[in-house]
Formats: C-alpha cells, sequence, structure tokens
C-alpha cells in the first residue's frame, strides 16, 4: 500500500460518519429539550443532505480539477451547478413536496393516473440515474488508484462493489444522516483545502490567487511546451518550481491566455449554450435531488432546505474555484508532466488530492479523500436510492405486484440496486478517461430533457394533457440519450446536427415541442383541478 | 389524581400502556390523555419503509395504524374518557412537553424491550422520558400484558377507517383559487425569467464568439469572470426575495 496513513485516515473518517448517522437516529427519538428540537432542525438536516447528495465527484474532484488545467472556463460548470438550484426553488420546490409521495412517478401519475406514465416516468429515473452513477465510480476508481497504487480497473471494481454493498446491505437506513454528515465533511474538506493553500502560497489573500491566475499560462494550453519546461523546472523539486515553470511558459508563450482570461477551453457559441442550458434546467429533472424535497414536512420547509443548500453552493463553488486555480499555480509542472505523458484523466481528477497531499502530506491527502469519498458515497447512495425506490414502487408494486409486501419490495429494491451497481461499474471501466464533470454533465442534460419539462408542465400547465406528457418524455429521452451515445461513440453528427458537448440544446426544445404539439392535439388533462389544488395548496 | 398521559405509536409495546392507562384512570376517576407523536425527522420514503418493516418484524402483534381511536374504543368500554391529541416533532421532547401544558399527573409508556445495535439506532423514548420526567412514569414492558380483549376493537376500528402507513399521513388537499395560482406563476416565472437574463447572457458573453467582450478588464479581473460571480450574487439575491415574497 503506497498511502498507509491516509488510508487509515480514509478508513476513519468513514466509519466515524457512519457511526455518527446510526447514532443521530436515536437522538431524533429521545432529546428531551422541546425547544431545541423545534421546527427547524429537520430541514436544516435536509438541506446538509441535500448538499452531500448534489455535490458529487464532479463538484469536488472534476470541477476544480478542470479549472487547474484548462483555466476559468471550466469554472462555468460550477456556475451551472449552481444556477439550476434558483430554477428548482423558483419552479418546483413548493409544488413538489405538496403532490409528491415517493418518486417522481408518483407526482406524475398523481396528475395522470395509468400504468405507462408511471412506467415512463420509472424507466427515465433508472436509466438518469444509472448515468449520473458512472461518474462518480470513474472518480473513486481514479482516487483510490491515487491513494492506493492499484491499477484502475481493479480500484473501479472494488470502490463500485464497496459502494454498491454499502447501498444494499446498510445504506437504506440511515442514509439521510449519512448524506447530511457527508455533505459537512465534504464542504470542511474542501475550506480546509482553500484555507491551506491561500494561508501557505498565497499569504493568506484570496485575492492574490487570481492575481498571480493572471500571470499564468493553463497546463492544457501550455502542454505543447511542456518538455522545455520540465527540464529546467522538474516536479520533483515542488511548488518552488512551479514559478519557474509559469514564468518560463509565458515566456515562450507570450501571447497565450491566462488562466482567468475567460474563452480559452473555446467552446463555440452552440456548445457553450447547449451546456449551459443543460445544466440550468438539469437539477429540476434529477431524481435524486427531487426524492429529497419529499422527506420534509410541507412546502415551506422544502422552499427553506432549498434556500440553505444555495447558499452552501454559491460557499462551496467559489471555493472550488479558488481551490482550483490555485492548484494549477502550486502544481504546474507536475500536471505540465501529467498532460505531457497523456494521462488526462487521472490530471483532470485528482489536482485537489495531489494539492492536500503536496501542502499536508498523508493527513491531509487522507482529509481529502475521505471529503471525496463522502461526495461519492452520499451522490451514489442517494441516486441507488431514487433509482431503486422507483422501480420498488412505480414497477414492482405498481404494475408487477401490487398485492406485494413493504417487505417484498425492499427485497426487490436492493436486489436492483446490486444489478445497477455492476451496469455502473462496467459503463464506469469504458469511460476511464473522461473528467468527471463532463459526464455528469451529460445526465443534466438527459435531466434537462425528461423530467425538466414535464414537471414544470405537469404543475404549472393545466392544457396539458396525457398524451403531450408521455410524448414530451418519449422525445426527450429518445434524443437526449441519441446524442449522449454519439458524443462517447466519437461521432461527429447525428441526423444532420453536429453533436455537441451536451445534448440539452437539441433534446431540450424537441422535448417541450413535441409535449406542446401533442397537448393542443388531445384532450385528457388528467385530474387537473384536484391536482393543482394540492400542488399549489399553501 | 386527574389526568393520566399515555404515549403510543401503534406499536405493540404501546397497545399495553393503553391498557393500563385506562384501567389507572377508571380505579381514580381520572381522564386519559392519549398522545400520538409524528415524528418530524427528514427521512427517505425508503428509508421510512425500511425502518417499518425492520419494526414489524420485532413484533409478535401486527402494527395498529389508529392508537388514538382505540384508546378512545377501549376508555368508552370501560366508561373512561379519553382526550386525543396528535403532535408532531421529536418524541420524547413532544410527550414532555404534552405532559407539562396538560397539567398532566403521570406518564404511561410502552417500552419495546429493544436491545443491542436496534436499540444504538433507535434509542429508547420510554428510557429518555423516565430520565428526564418531572412526574411520575410507569413503564409497561412489551409482552407484560394480556392483550387479546384489544383485537376485537381492532378488528372494528380497522373496518371503519382506511389503514395508512404509520409515516405517510394523507395531506388534506387545498382549495385551488385560480388567481392566487395565476399570480404566484407570473411571480416564479418573472423570477425565472430575470435570472434567465443574467444567466444566458453571462454564458453567451463567455462563449468563444464574444471571449473578446468576456475578456476586458474591470477593477483588476475580466469581465467575464464578474459575469460569473453575477450569477452567484443575483441567485441569492433572487432566492431571498421569492422566500420573502412565499412568506417563509
Amino acid at each position: 500500500m503506497e498511502n498507509p496513513i491516509a488510508f487509515t485516515v480514509v478508513v476513519l473518517s468513514m466509519f466515524l460518519a457512519f457511526f455518527v448517522s446510526w447514532y443521530s437516529r436515536r437522538w431524533t427519538r429521545t432529546t428531551a429539550e422541546f425547544y431545541v428540537a423545534g421546527g427547524k432542525i429537520p430541514w436544516r438536516i435536509n438541506a446538509m443532505a441535500m448538499l452531500g447528495d448534489y455535490c458529487s465527484a464532479a463538484s469536488f474532484l472534476g470541477v476544480a480539477g478542470a479549472i487547474a488545467l484548462g483555466g476559468i472556463d471550466s469554472w462555468w460548470l460550477a456556475v451551472g451547478f449552481f444556477a439550476a438550484w434558483i430554477v428548482v426553488l423558483l419552479v418546483l420546490a413548493g409544488p413538489l413536496k405538496n403532490a409528491g409521495k415517493f418518486t417522481v412517478g408518483d407526482l406524475l401519475s398523481a396528475r395522470f393516473d395509468g400504468k405507462t406514465v408511471r412506467i415512463l416516468a420509472m424507466l427515465a429515473t433508472v436509466i438518469l440515474c444509472t448515468l449520473y452513477l458512472v461518474p462518480q465510480m470513474v472518480g473513486a476508481g481514479h482516487l483510490f488508484q491515487l491513494l492506493l497504487g492499484w491499477d484502475y480497473i481493479t480500484t473501479v471494481l472494488v470502490t463500485g462493489s464497496l459502494m454498491g454493498a454499502y447501498v444494499v446491505l446498510g445504506g437504506m437506513r440511515g442514509t439521510t444522516y449519512n448524506q447530511a454528515i457527508q455533505g459537512v465533511m465534504l464542504m470542511g474538506a474542501m475550506l480546509l483545502v482553500l484555507v491551506l493553500v491561500t494561508a501557505l502560497h498565497f499569504g493568506g489573500n484570496p485575492i492574490k490567487i487570481l492575481a498571480a491566475a493572471r500571470e499564468a499560462v493553463p497546463p492544457s494550453v501550455a502542454v505543447g511546451a511542456a518538455s522545455q519546461v520540465l527540464q529546467a523546472s522538474p516536479p520533483e523539486a515542488g511548488p518552488a518550481s512551479a514559478s519557474g515553470a509559469i514564468a518560463a511558459v509565458k515566456q515562450l508563450m507570450p501571447e497565450a491566455p491566462s488562466a482567468i482570461t475567460p474563452g480559452v477551453g473555446l467552446k463555440d457559441v452552440w456548445n457553450q449554450m447547449s451546456l449551459v442550458l443543460g445544466l440550468f434546467f438539469g437539477v429540476v429533472g434529477l431524481p435524486h435531488i427531487l426524492i429529497r424535497f419529499y422527506t420534509v414536512r410541507d412546502a415551506r420547509a422544502a422552499r427553506k432546505s432549498a434556500e440553505a443548500t444555495i447558499i452552501g453552493l454559491a460557499v462551496f463553488y467559489i471555493a472550488v474555484m479558488l481551490v482550483g486555480l490555485g492548484g494549477m499555480l502550486v502544481l504546474y509542472p507536475t500536471l505540465l508532466e501529467m498532460l505531457a505523458a497523456g494521462k488526462t484523466g487521472a490530471a483532470t481528477n485528482l489536482t485537489v488530492p495531489l494539492l492536500g497531499s503536496l501542502m499536508g502530506g498523508q493527513v491531509l491527502l487522507g482529509v481529502i479523500v475521505a471529503g471525496a469519498l463522502a461526495a461519492m458515497l452520499s451522490t451514489s447512495a442517494g441516486l441507488l436510492i431514487s433509482a431503486t425506490t422507483s422501480l420498488a414502487h412505480d414497477l414492482y408494486a405498481g404494475v408487477v405486484k401490487p398485492s406485494s409486501t413493504d417487505r417484498e419490495r425492499l427485497i426487490f429494491a436492493k436486489t436492483c440496486a446490486g444489478i445497477l451497481a455492476v451496469i455502473a461499474i462496467i459503463l464506469a471501466v469504458y469511460l476511464k478517461n473522461q473528467n468527471v464533470a463532463v459526464l455528469v454533465g451529460m445526465a443534466f442534460g438527459i435531466a434537462a430533457s425528461t423530467f425538466a419539462p414535464a414537471l414544470t408542465a405537469a404543475v404549472w400547465w393545466k392544457r396539458l394533457t396525457r398524451e403531450g406528457l408521455i410524448a414530451g418524455l418519449s422525445v426527450g429521452l429518445v434524443v437526449s440519450l441519441l446524442y449522449t451515445f454519439a458524443k462517447y461513440a466519437g461521432m461527429a453528427s447525428v441526423l444532420g446536427l453536429p453533436v455537441l458537448i451536451n445534448p440539452a440544446l437539441y433534446s431540450l426544445p424537441a422535448a417541450t415541442g413535441a409535449m406542446i404539439l401533442a397537448s393542443y392535439l388531445t384532450s385528457d388533462r388528467g385530474k387537473v383541478a384536484e391536482f393543482m389544488a394540492t400542488a399549489h395548496s399553501r | 389524581m386527574e389526568k393520566v398521559l399515555v404515549a403510543m405509536d401503534g406499536y405493540e409495546a404501546s397497545l399495553g400502556a393503553i391498557k393500563k392507562a385506562v384501567e389507572i384512570a377508571g380505579r381514580y376517576g381520572a381522564e386519559v390523555v392519549a398522545v400520538q407523536v409524528e415524528e418530524d425527522v427528514p427521512l427517505l420514503p425508503m428509508e421510512k419503509e425500511t425502518e417499518s418493516v425492520n419494526r414489524i418484524r420485532e413484533q409478535q402483534m401486527p402494527f395498529f395504524s389508529a392508537p388514538l381511536e382505540l384508546a378512545t374504543a377501549y376508555g368508552q368500554k370501560h366508561g373512561v374518557s379519553v382526550r386525543q391529541v396528535k403532535a408532531r416533532g421529536i418524541i420524547t421532547a413532544v410527550i414532555l412537553k404534552i405532559a407539562q401544558d396538560l397539567g398532566v399527573d403521570m406518564i404511561i409508556i410502552g417500552d419495546s424491550g429493544r436491545q443491542g445495535l436496534q436499540k444504538l439506532h433507535f434509542g429508547s423514548v420510554s428510557e429518555s422520558v423516565v430520565r428526564s420526567s418531572a412526574i411520575p412514569v410507569l413503564v409497561v414492558k412489551k409482552g407484560s400484558l394480556d392483550l387479546s380483549d384489544l383485537a376485537p376493537l381492532m378488528t372494528e376500528i380497522a373496518g371503519r377507517t382506511v389503514p395508512g402507513s404509520p409515516s405517510q399521513p394523507e395531506a388534506a388537499p387545498g382549495i385551488f383559487e385560480t388567481d392566487a395560482f395565476r399570480k404566484r406563476m407570473r411571480f416564479s416565472f418573472g423570477l425565472l425569467g430575470l435570472y434567465s437574463l443574467i444567466y444566458f447572457l453571462a454564458a453567451l458573453f463567455t462563449s468563444a464568439q464574444f471571449k473578446e467582450l468576456a475578456q476586458v478588464e474591470i477593477l483588476g479581473l475580466p469581465f467575464g469572470v464578474w459575469l460569473g460571480l453575477s450569477v452567484f450574487a443575483g441567485g441569492l439575491g433572487i432566492t431571498r426575495v421569492y422566500l420573502v415574497k412565499e412568506g417563509s
């Protein structure tokens, strides 16, 4: 084992998180002080759990890594990850809580009963959750490759199985409290890295990170000059050689854009728009986030949890930007060397742990890996649980065996969790070299094209019909999957349209258009009056 | 003694507590205050189901979803008046608060006899009530009383009420007011439109085609970075405005 101390720190903190979440359930039953217990705690815990649920490997490792390689442009992922929550709050948080009970399928079939809508919702939920699970596994693979020195495939197999086992064996109990604790852990780890990198390398002033980044050429641009620069400033020389390398690159390419110059990543307007569109409307369609709104007592508490999450995310993503830029500046030669050697997957996903290891040795590496693992585990648990809730509730109890007992449903759910984990592991082996944040962005695009228009219309548009809903969901799902797979298959264009970084630019308008058109051609509006009264009650 | 509080959740242990409460209240001519606390914990639906599946497995008797009605019916049968109180929150705290507010003389509570890991996880409400209560507490252990005479009452009540899941009470549907709906829709989507404007303009200016504009430096930072920061600031501002207006 390469990093025994770091590994011990990781294992201990995971154990602590499990113990606390197991134990905190008792606290919610046996606390005697009424005013401590009063209304605020449930939504606060829920907000922390939402943060843990939402901030995945993509946010913790992917965004910072992408910024460290490509500069400020990659921050757009984080800006979108944040902005999407405002959409959730404004459009869906309250009505969702009022009208839903278990799953997205539940909410839709509260207005349009019958099997077709439920099955379609279940299908979209399972596909989305599985695709979102893949980047968590990719992140875990790279992370433990770094930590333990195993090869990627072994690591993905082991960590993926452990993540699956965690949900199947114990994860359905204490998930909420565990996610809440992991939310605190990942936030704490990120802020700790920020404080340390600022204090140790930038004189305690975060503004200096931005100022220094202005003088640096991002490693992804500088990679052509890598061999010249690395001879003079080898990564082994530590941070001292970083400033030398940055200066040397700047001298070699004086005209090159800096790390905080917008537009370096050179996303053209269509790719950029497709990405930001997918991100913006993505969270409104992410089942593992939506399911968290069912856990609080009323619409007001749902909105309060959303606000608390939004504030937490603003802090987190600004910290991520600074850590990404700081990481670039401190690890410059290391990143250049990794890029030059073709280790893109590792370079793009491992900046934060590498930075930790450089600043605080194995202990800090352990803390950061624990934070990243917290991010992955809490997200994976949320994903597996929302997918399996939908399978157990919408498919098994709703269609296959309506007379099933709670116990049978639970066994079915756990079996499905295992199967989904295996599928995600296989995909993770295949998609090894992708940035986890980009992978997550794809899942956002699919969510934005399926549930986002469907749910928004279901709770706000009285004219929506059953056929409109079915058309919108199906078209969105098919078009977004088509362009997602085309992207990974390396195709340049499909149906005469260029394949973009995210499917949303085509699939969201297609889904919305199909939904509106079909709604105007048909007339079955479901139980619209009753549903609207429930969804919009105060 | 005038008031006896009995806390119940519908599981076996609490049914014994009902019997004991009615017996004691009958002896003293006291009133029974039957309390059912719905927990206010942010658990996922699946978590709640898992919990109830596991708890029901510990029981010899089936879970009964209408314990308050059962207490009333059992009281009636023995000529004891029963006041029903439904509350929400952290179980122990709510029981103690109600006991204090109503000036109760004695608390009667069931004990599930949970052990080991299960006890570590769930804790013991009866233990914590005993520990924190200022008034006498009587603990009725699971299996210490013969509950067979409750069965006919349970069948009768179950026949007239729709059985529900213990943790998922039906919310009463509100009244749909078209005007209020339109107003809210305008408000929500108005704010969304405003925010979309900030967001998509910021995104547009940071794409390759408009990068010259995004690269213009203002106060030491490129305009594009300011735009990104404004998405955060705008989002926080709009969130606050929305919550104030929605009365949260």
